[in-house]
């Protein structure tokens, strides 16, 4: 009885000494894992069924959403676009920190979806409907990869998708400038993103701009000879917009052609 | 201390060897192999950007629920077959003390438990760089050796993605969780002599020990209103159960974002914590038990 005695006094202790230390270890895991507003568990259990949350509780979350998603594909071949978006949703919510499931689910909706709906048959009189419809899948998509970027900041892939919706689905190109230049900030991003920013400015109209960003890229290097930045392409552009906006030929990076 | 050291060792090395000739660790050796082997077949999902992301996921789980078998049957057939045998009268005739015997069991089970990780892990890596050849095999022919800018930057980020040194960090925190079932399994074995009650209850507070965080906070937050009984069952889980959630940085790091070791070693800390209690608890409760 006296280990008994002592068994249950040693296991009390540990229990009030363990308790602050597992909070402390969930409030490191927590800032791992960023972008959770509530405790994990609370929000899955709101969203997810009885079976799914015990394995995505138990240490099976990466496969749950595997799993999702390969079901989500099924969704989206029968184009349930609701479907989608719900399980696109369940996705980011069990691994918030996989690029891949923001990425794709936004693409998902915001081109995928918005052209399905673009391309459905309406009644007589009723196309404005659909381009309604098409709008509320690419805000989708785009609240899909704004949300994204709050948690995972620190990767250029979202911004690059973001910039490729405000250029391709709602044609802001000052935006999807911005957007580009916020994914060159991060490392990793391609080079070709950093031509995508002059493209952007220049399709916005804002020329000057243009030239001024195409310059400074030309600039960034003293070799232009590296094929992946593709400085032919640069210097194009340059020439280009130096003889549209007549820039002198003293302050000229390229003497105009003959 | 030298001798106890040298009766845990002699233990520990019959119970890997014993454990090691059971039949039913064999099928499921075969069945992980297949597992991991076949992963590499289910890399053809939609999952554009992260071809490697099912195959480590199926990997992790299988090497997860594979491990946590052997855990369970390990801890759960060897100690209450050594009391229906009477083999245990055996040993503890001899100077052994018990709680030299309790922990000359686990350390056995830890070291099986040890070698079926690093098979396993092995036969993983195996299929990622299998799979990772061959993709990147296929870019380097389709351009004659010279890549273009964006199959470069595939074949960096599949070579990224394979070969990736975290995966060793998750592994660590896989084993570390899985000892941690062992331990309680090996503790329940010292209550009870019914295998199948020991594996039920280990299996239960395995799954409690996903939810303890729920309860934890839903208790010490006392947000909302509940009764007693509820408050302090809720307490009892809180304080009694470990927090399986503490390993979910596994799931980080297979996602392929970054984990400091610096958030992994508290945590293995905590393992290692939960198991010497554990362990002491097991020993004292089976000081007491009558053979």
């Amino acid at each position: 009885m006296r280990y008994r005695l002592l068994a249950l006094a040693l296991l009390v202790a540990w229990g009030a000494g363990k308790l602050p230390w597992e909070r402390r270890l969930a409030a490191e895991r927590q800032v791992v894992m960023v972008g959770e507003t509530l405790p994990m568990s609370y929000q899955l259990r709101d969203r997810l069924g009885q079976g799914l949350t015990m394995a995505a509780l138990g240490g099976f979350r990466g496969l749950a959403a595997d799993c999702l998603w390969i079901s989500l594909t099924g969704a989206w071949e029968e184009q349930e676009w609701e479907r989608v978006q719900a399980l696109a949703e369940v996705c980011v919510l069990l691994q918030p920190r996989v690029v891949f499931f923001w990425e794709m689910g936004a693409w998902n909706l915001a081109w995928n979806a918005s052209e399905a709906v673009t391309r459905a048959p309406v009644p007589m009189g009723r196309i404005d409907r659909r381009r309604h419809d098409a709008m509320r899948w690419i805000e989708a998509g785009r609240s899909l990869l704004e949300r994204g970027i709050r948690v995972i900041p620190e990767r250029p892939t979202l911004y690059q998708k973001l910039g490729d919706l405000h250029w391709q689905r709602l044609e802001d190109y000052s935006k999807a400038a911005e957007c580009y230049e916020e994914a060159l900030k991060r490392p990793g991003c391609p080079a070709y993103v950093e031509r995508f920013v002059g493209f952007a400015l220049e399709k916005a109209g804002r020329r000057r701009e243009a030239y001024d960003y195409w310059r400074r890229l030309w600039g960034s290097v003293s070799e232009h000879g590296v094929d992946q930045h593709r400085w032919g392409v640069v210097e194009e552009h340059i020439r280009d917009l130096e003889a549209e906006l007549d820039v002198p030929a003293g302050e000229r990076l390229f003497a105009p052609a003959r | 201390m030298g001798n106890s050291l040298r009766h845990i060792y002699a233990i520990a090395t019959n119970t890997f060897t014993e454990a090691i000739r059971q039949r039913v660790l064999y099928v499921l050796v075969v069945f992980c192999l297949v597992m991991l082997g076949g992963s590499s077949f289910c890399t053809q999902f939609d999952f554009r950007g992260d071809d490697f992301k099912f195959m480590k996921d199926l990997a992790y789980a299988g090497i997860s629920v594979i491990g946590l078998l052997v855990a369970l049957l390990g801890a759960a057939l060897l100690i209450p077959a050594e009391l229906e045998r009477r083999t245990i009268y055996m040993v503890l005739c001899k100077p052994v003390r018990r709680f030299e015997f309790i922990a000359g069991k686990y350390f056995g089970l830890v070291a099986l438990l040890t070698l079926f990780v690093v098979l396993m892990a092995g036969i993983f890596f195996l299929a990622l760089w299998g799979h990772e050849s061959a993709l990147t095999g296929d870019i380097l022919a389709a351009s004659k050796g010279r890549p273009t800018e964006l199959q470069a930057q595939m074949i960096a980020e599949y070579r990224a993605a394979a070969y990736d040194p975290a995966l060793v960090q998750a592994l660590v925190l896989l084993w570390a969780k899985l000892c941690l079932v062992t331990v309680i399994s090996v503790f329940l074995s010292t209550l009870a002599s019914s295998t199948v009650f020991i594996v039920c209850c280990t299996l239960l507070v395995y799954l409690i020990g996903h939810l303890q965080s729920v309860a934890r906070e839903f208790w010490l937050e006392g947000t909302v209103a509940a009764a007693w009984y509820t408050r302090a069952f809720l307490a009892a889980l809180a304080l009694t159960a470990p927090d399986f959630q503490t390993f979910n940085l596994i799931d980080e790091i297979i996602a392929g974002n970054a984990v400091l070791w610096s958030n992994t070693l508290p945590v293995l800390g905590y393992a290692v914590g939960y198991a010497v209690v554990a362990l002491a608890l097991a020993a004292l409760v089976f000081e007491e038990r009558e053979l």
